[in-house]
């Protein structure tokens, strides 16, 4: 009898799994990139019966994508497009009696604030801003918008209506001028991918007819601040009656990472720093009872890498308090919010490949609320306090909203939006090692092929993270599909660098970039070699940004891998700092400037290494990166074309420290896979 | 003692018609020009065809026109009226037409047009344009230059055509460039991977054959092999010579050779097989010789450039220069094949010389200023060509071919310099390293009052294998700088060309050595002048002269403000960034992981801690188009300026290369350049 059943059972089994395969799921394909909804930044309604949040689709063929405002019921129930335009739709933001979402739409070309009615009719454009507007968001009374617009200082005379003509007729000047030419008096001319105008982001009021617009806010900072800002950098007060953001009012903008936090009346005036750190300090968040602002705080002057704590200034006695550091979180904080009594604040925060969901209360006791093998993102409370909601991906699905009931600590799956997408295609999964690393164990993920058959061999693609202070892990990325999807087993994993560790892993990169890190990331392809499934022939490596740097720094230590590839790498330091715009960064990890501390400029630049360049190596660069400009990448294509080593560059013209644009991205990918396939020992 | 004689009177006859009103230059007299360019005689020596370049400020343009001179003198007439550029004139063998190179259908195409009445025709119609038209003998056809993908380039020219016009429509779609080899950049713009050949069209069925297929380039890249049209026809009209690129890794090799093809593009043969670079490649007219122009040393661009004579009938090639301490540049056989007429720099001018097969010897023909351009009439008694000095712009001239007969052809800006105010530059030698004799200009300020004392600027010229000449500049004109009421010192320290090649070489792998020395020496003599404030002292350069203005930067003290252009700050990224490799290889000896102390040594930004200890200010230029110099490097120098907190601004140009032409940058650069000076030198 048992051996009959057991003989049923395999035999269904064996049926239900011939008839997934009859479903004929494919293989992730580069196209796949494009063919899932990416959803984002969901928001409660006043009344917590929706969510509203932003779902993005990519058009491959018109090289461009798509946003739209949707609502699902909290209940999970009821789901409909509310806005439907062929332009960007994003950042819809509830009115408080809940009626209007303000949303922000590039209907007009530049990104203006739109109305529309929840109940029905179409959106109605309330701002008409010569640059467009970001961070908009509503005052508690409902009767108007705060918001931020691009503007020049200069034409600034408190009466918008002849402001708004001078900022107009200076982009005109400049659109017609026949000279382009520039004249820089300081650094930070460029950042990431544009070139700083004089204009800077400042606050503005706007009535919803559009009326009465008013700046509050001027001068030749600029809110957000250009680096490590936070998310939602603009709040206004319970009361309504003071605004908070983040700025930099630092003169030299290149060498200062000392963003603070302001508040300025909401009539205007001159903005009031509240926060001490010399360090960044960023996303303000009033409680509700409008005792406190919160906000997350790095420590050092200069170390943009530092623990990103949770801090709160008393609005009436003006003192700060730490509630959480190394000595009860030694991991990097995200999103903030303050729980409805103002007796705690819900964060997000990197730890060991996850983002977790924790609470801490006023006297600084810390507790999880929400872990597991997942990133949560995009945290908001409900007004009654009783439901977070979040984004939610792993490595084998993209994002959907879910929500959380703090009552009854029960998860629930809001959207399904990928779900037709899911059923199509396989998704690699990923598994999660610990190794031994240079200095202890390392973490690390393996993601195989769909179709894997250990009885195989197989190529292996180590991906390097960038940063280097940033956290792989239990995330849905293109990546970590397509390479499996073609048949290559990837690694990826967090060395010394990584946050999520304990800060003291996240500083043993600085000053040591080719040391340990190099050390742990080859151990980890000791680890993989281990296995018994990985071709030794067939070792590949890939890396963007730092990550880029360590494979240049890998073509200089060792000949072990069978091909290379690298994006945005930086290749020669000394030209690195002269040419990059965030001076702080290679100071606090060269720990100087290069003519201060010169050693270590030499020590770690891949530049050096020229001399020991063995494998063919594909270079990726974006000339639009002003963070690793591509002269990196033209460096090391001139090394290895001198010295006969097969090398091919992909340049691409208008893209800058990442792929972007979806046809670029296909043409990254294809060209990437190609590069592999050609090499092996 | 007849040029004299003929320039005094020029000299007087400017002096008399402005008698009335003189003044200083103005930056605006540099968009007044008009640049007079490219000469060519009929055949039957009666008419000079030439080129005007005018600019059109308010549109940010040059326009160029086709102009016609009789060639005794007389009136100037316009040939070409068209807003797009007319350039590269060329007469039919019988005289009836001009080819000539115009944009005006959009690219590049060339066109014919009866000189003596009657409207332009647009000869060929090319995807990718034509340039550079060279007549065969017969009149029959006309050899053209194209750039093109090799890989369609065996194809018939409508095949061909049509497949180069989908490649580029084709890789339009996106913003990327797959690259896979060096020289993907060159000066200002892409290669893509295309090859320049030569094609020939028949002026009958307007038939044209590629006759250099392959993926190899049949004309220098880089004009620094190129002493003008680079091909041409043998006299019996049966074949091409041109000098071809190098076949591969030609980013780090000068070996270009002369090749023949027969017109039907059957036959081809290598002429040189100098492991240096050949190039200019000419056929006597009975047909017996090419004489070309060879250098000797692998991978140095700047060795001396020798006359050679490649004998058709026995194959042997001969050295007509080598007792000849300076480059041949682009040289003339006379009708009877008795001479060779070539202008050669010489002590900061470049004369005209002759070699005479006869006597074997080479004589001076026309000496002072800048003289290019050599026209011989049919008779072969005369000679036409270009001169310009740092007194005047290009004007056309004429001699006998002994030089005798001195004579000023056209007198395009003269009423435009007739009020202009200049002191004449003064050459000067003194004493630099070694005590070797260095040549420099002095050019006083219009206006100069010898009681007083004067800032002083001092300029460090390019190459750094150049010179400052006494020649027109267009761009650095130091009488200009000199009009703003400094004094200007112009030197030609080690490096410079026209002082023999040993004074040449002395540069490489020593660029802050000797050369250093001998500008320091030239700072010492202009200190000791009376008329010159030494503690009023600015210093500029572009490309090279900007290196040395970095070099000051972190050397010496001596200066107020320096102003460097295009220049190199790390030795490191320039290799890695640059697009001629060879000529970095060769002056620091190698490349910089075979010897990094060479790039060590000089590099500017190994001494960067020094720029605290003089905290000069600085005005840094660089564009983005600089594919030679790339932007990067000035960028390094102006973050650790800013750094470092030293004044420091940076003037940058997002649609220029390595100088600056467009006439709007070019007055915004003027302005700054100048603003910038009177802000740190007190007058």
């Amino acid at each position: 009898m048992k051996y009959r059943t057991q003989i049923k059972l395999i035999l269904l089994l064996v049926l239900l799994s011939l008839n997934i395969y009859s479903q004929e799921k494919r293989l992730f394909g580069i196209d796949d990139i494009f063919k899932f909804t990416r959803v984002t930044d969901p928001q409660i309604s006043p009344d917590g019966k929706w969510i509203a949040f932003t779902a993005t689709v990519v058009c491959k063929e018109k090289n461009s994508s798509n946003s739209d405002i949707w609502l699902v019921s909290t209940s999970g129930s009821e789901l409909r497009q509310l806005t439907n335009s062929p332009k960007s739709d994003e950042r819809p933001r509830w009115s408080p009696d809940g009626k209007y979402i303000a949303f922000q739409s590039t209907r007009d070309v530049a990104p203006q604030i739109y109305l529309i009615n929840v109940q029905g009719g179409e959106a109605k454009k309330i701002t008409s801003m010569p640059s467009g507007t970001s961070n908009h968001i509503w005052a508690p009374d409902g009767k108007s918008l705060f918001f931020l617009s691009n503007v020049y200082p200069d034409c600034f005379t408190g009466d918008w209506s002849k402001d708004k003509s001078c900022n107009e007729k200076k982009d005109q000047e400049k659109s017609e001028s026949k000279v382009k030419a520039r004249i820089f008096d300081e650094l930070l001319y460029r950042h990431w991918n544009v070139w700083i105008e004089e204009t800077r982001n400042h606050i503005f009021q706007t009535e919803l007819e559009g009326k009465n617009i008013k700046q509050l806010t001027n001068g030749k900072f600029t809110i957000p601040p250009i680096a490590l800002n936070g998310t939602e950098d603009l709040q206004i007060s319970p009361d309504g009656k003071e605004l908070a953001f983040s700025t930099n009012m630092d003169k030299k903008l290149a060498e200062s990472t000392n963003n603070d936090i302001y508040i300025i009346p909401v009539t205007g005036g001159e903005p009031r720093k509240i926060s001490v750190s010399q360090g960044a300090d960023v996303s303000p968040r009033y409680s509700p009872d409008g005792k406190y602002i919160a906000y997350r705080s790095q420590k050092t002057y200069g170390y943009e890498a530092d623990l990103w704590r949770v801090l709160i200034y008393n609005r009436t006695t003006g003192e700060t308090k730490i509630l959480t550091d190394e000595s009860n979180f030694d991991n990097w904080v995200d999103d903030l919010v303050w729980s409805s009594d103002s007796r705690k604040i819900y964060f997000s925060a990197e730890v060991k490949g996850n983002i977790s969901i924790y609470s801490v209360d006023l006297n600084r006791m810390v507790k999880p609320i929400i872990e597991g093998p997942f990133w949560h993102e995009n945290l908001r409370i409900a007004k009654d306090g009783n439901i977070l909601t979040f984004t939610r991906r792993e490595i084998s699905r993209p994002n959907e909203i879910f929500t959380f009931d703090l009552k009854q600590n029960k998860l629930n799956q809001i959207t399904n939006i990928n779900k037709k997408f899911l059923d199509e295609v396989k998704l690699a999964k990923g598994e999660e090692v610990w190794f031994d690393g240079a200095d202890g164990k390392v973490h690390g993920w393996i993601v195989k092929p769909p179709d894997f058959d250990p009885s195989k061999k197989y190529p292996l693609l180590l991906i390097i993270h960038g940063g280097p202070q940033q956290m792989f892990g239990n995330a849905f990325r293109a990546d970590w599909q397509v390479f499996p999807g073609a048949g290559y087993v990837v690694m990826f994993t967090n060395p010394e660098g990584s946050p999520g560790y304990g800060q003291k892993f996240v500083e043993a990169i600085s000053k040591d970039w080719g040391g340990k890190c190099y050390i742990s990331l080859m151990k980890a392809v000791d680890y993989m070699l281990a296995t018994g499934y990985i071709d030794p022939n067939r070792l590949y490596a890939y890396g963007g940004s730092f990550g880029g740097y360590m494979v240049n720094w890998i073509l200089g230590n060792t000949d072990r891998f069978a091909a290379l590839i690298t994006h945005a790498g930086v290749y020669n330091l000394e030209a690195m700092y002269g040419t990059t715009e965030e001076l702080w960064f290679p100071e606090w990890e060269m720990g100087g400037t290069p003519w201060s501390n010169p050693e270590l400029y030499l020590k770690w630049s891949p530049n050096y290494l020229a001399k020991n360049f063995k494998t063919p190596t594909l270079i990726t660069h974006g000339e639009l990166d002003f963070r690793v400009p591509i002269q990196q990448g033209m460096e090391l294509f001139t090394a290895l074309q001198r010295r006969g080593i097969p090398s091919k560059f992909l340049w691409f013209a208008d893209e800058g420290h990442w792929i972007m644009k979806p046809q670029n991205i296909v043409l990254w990918y294809q060209t990437m896979l190609d590069w592999l396939k050609e090499w092996q020992k | 003692m007849n040029y004299l004689k003929h320039l005094m009177i020029i000299i007087f006859v400017i002096s008399i018609t402005s008698a009335q009103e003189k003044r200083a230059m103005e930056i605006e007299d540099m968009f007044r020009i008009k640049r007079v360019s490219d000469p060519q005689i009929s055949p039957d020596g009666k008419w000079i065809a030439f080129v005007v370049t005018e600019v059109i400020k308010n549109e940010n343009k040059m326009n160029s026109d086709i102009y016609l001179i009789p060639s005794c003198g007389g009136e100037v007439r316009r040939l070409t009226t068209s807003s797009a550029a007319d350039n590269n004139p060329r007469w039919s063998p019988d005289g009836k037409n001009l080819a000539f190179v115009s944009t005006r259908s959009g690219t590049p195409q060339i066109w014919l047009i009866n000189p003596f009445g009657g409207e332009a025709k647009q000869l060929t119609d090319i995807y990718t344009g034509a340039s550079q038209p060279v007549w065969s003998p017969d009149g029959k056809s006309i050899a053209f230059v194209s750039s093109v993908y090799p890989e369609f380039s065996e194809k018939s020219f409508q095949e061909a055509n049509e497949l180069n016009k989908k490649k580029d429509e084709e890789r339009s779609k996106t913003n990327a460039r797959i690259i896979n080899k060096l020289l993907y950049r060159h000066w200002n713009s892409w290669v893509e991977d295309k090859r320049q050949h030569i094609f020939i069209i028949s002026l009958e069925n307007k038939e044209i054959k590629n006759l250099t297929p392959g993926d190899r380039d049949a004309v220098p890249t880089s004009s620094t092999f190129a002493a003008g049209d680079e091909f041409c026809f043998s006299s019996d009209g049966k074949e091409i010579a041109y000098t071809a690129a190098p076949a591969e890794n030609e980013a780090w090799n000068t070996n270009h050779d002369i090749f023949t093809v027969s017109i039907d593009g059957k036959t081809r043969k290598q002429i040189t097989t100098n492991p240096a670079a050949d190039g200019y490649p000419r056929y006597s007219k009975n047909g017996k010789y090419i004489a070309y122009r060879a250098q000797k040393t692998p991978g140095f661009e700047a060795d001396k450039w020798d006359l050679m004579l490649y004998d058709r009938t026995n194959g042997i090639h001969k050295n007509l220069s080598e007792n000849f301490d300076s480059w041949v540049l682009a040289f003339q056989w006379s009708p009877d094949d008795s001479k060779i007429f070539f202008p050669a720099e010489e002590n900061a001018n470049q004369q005209i010389f002759a070699y005479d097969f006869k006597t074997k010897k080479i004589t001076k023909i026309i000496e002072g200023g800048v003289n290019a351009d050599i026209n011989i009439s049919p008779d072969g008694k005369f000679l036409f060509f270009t001169k310009h000095t740092l007194e005047m712009p290009i004007e056309i001239f004429s001699a006998t071919v002994e030089g005798k007969n001195f004579s000023k052809l056209t007198s395009i800006n003269d009423s435009l310099f007739g009020n202009i105010y200049f002191n004449r530059a003064e050459s000067i030698i003194y004493k630099g390293a070694d005590d070797t004799p260095i040549q420099a200009w002095l050019i006083k300020p219009p206006f100069f009052d010898s009681n007083k004392k004067y800032p002083l600027v001092f300029l460090v010229h390019g190459g750094p294998q150049g010179a400052w000449e006494n020649g027109w500049h267009y761009r650095w004109n130091p009488q200009l700088w000199a009009a703003q009421g400094y004094v200007v010192f112009a030197p030609n320290p080690r490096g410079s060309t026209g002082f023999g090649q040993k004074f040449v070489n002395e540069i490489s792998g020593d660029w802050g050595g000797k050369v250093y020395e001998d500008l320091m020496k030239g700072v010492d003599y202009v200190e000791k002048l009376n008329f010159v404030d030494a503690n009023q002292m600015a210093a500029a350069g572009a490309s090279y002269g900007g290196y040395m203005m970095n070099w000051f930067a972190t050397h010496t003290d001596k200066f107020k403000t320096i102003i460097t252009h295009a220049s190199i700050w790390n030795f490191y990224s320039m290799y890695g960034t640059t697009d001629e490799v060879w000529f970095d290889e060769w002056e620091h000896s190698g490349t910089p992981w075979d010897n990094p102390q060479a790039y060590d040594k000089f590099s500017p930004h190994k001494y960067g801690t020094n720029l605290l200890k003089y905290k000069t200010p600085m005005l840094i230029i660089h564009n983005e188009l600089d594919y030679r110099v790339p932007v990067t490097e000035g960028m390094q120098l102006f973050t650790t300026l800013q750094r470092m907190g030293i004044e420091s601004r940076f003037l940058y140009f997002p649609d220029e290369g390595h100088g600056v032409l467009k006439p709007l940058n070019s007055e915004l650069w003027h302005k700054t350049v100048f603003e910038w000076l009177n802000k740190y030198l007190k007058k």
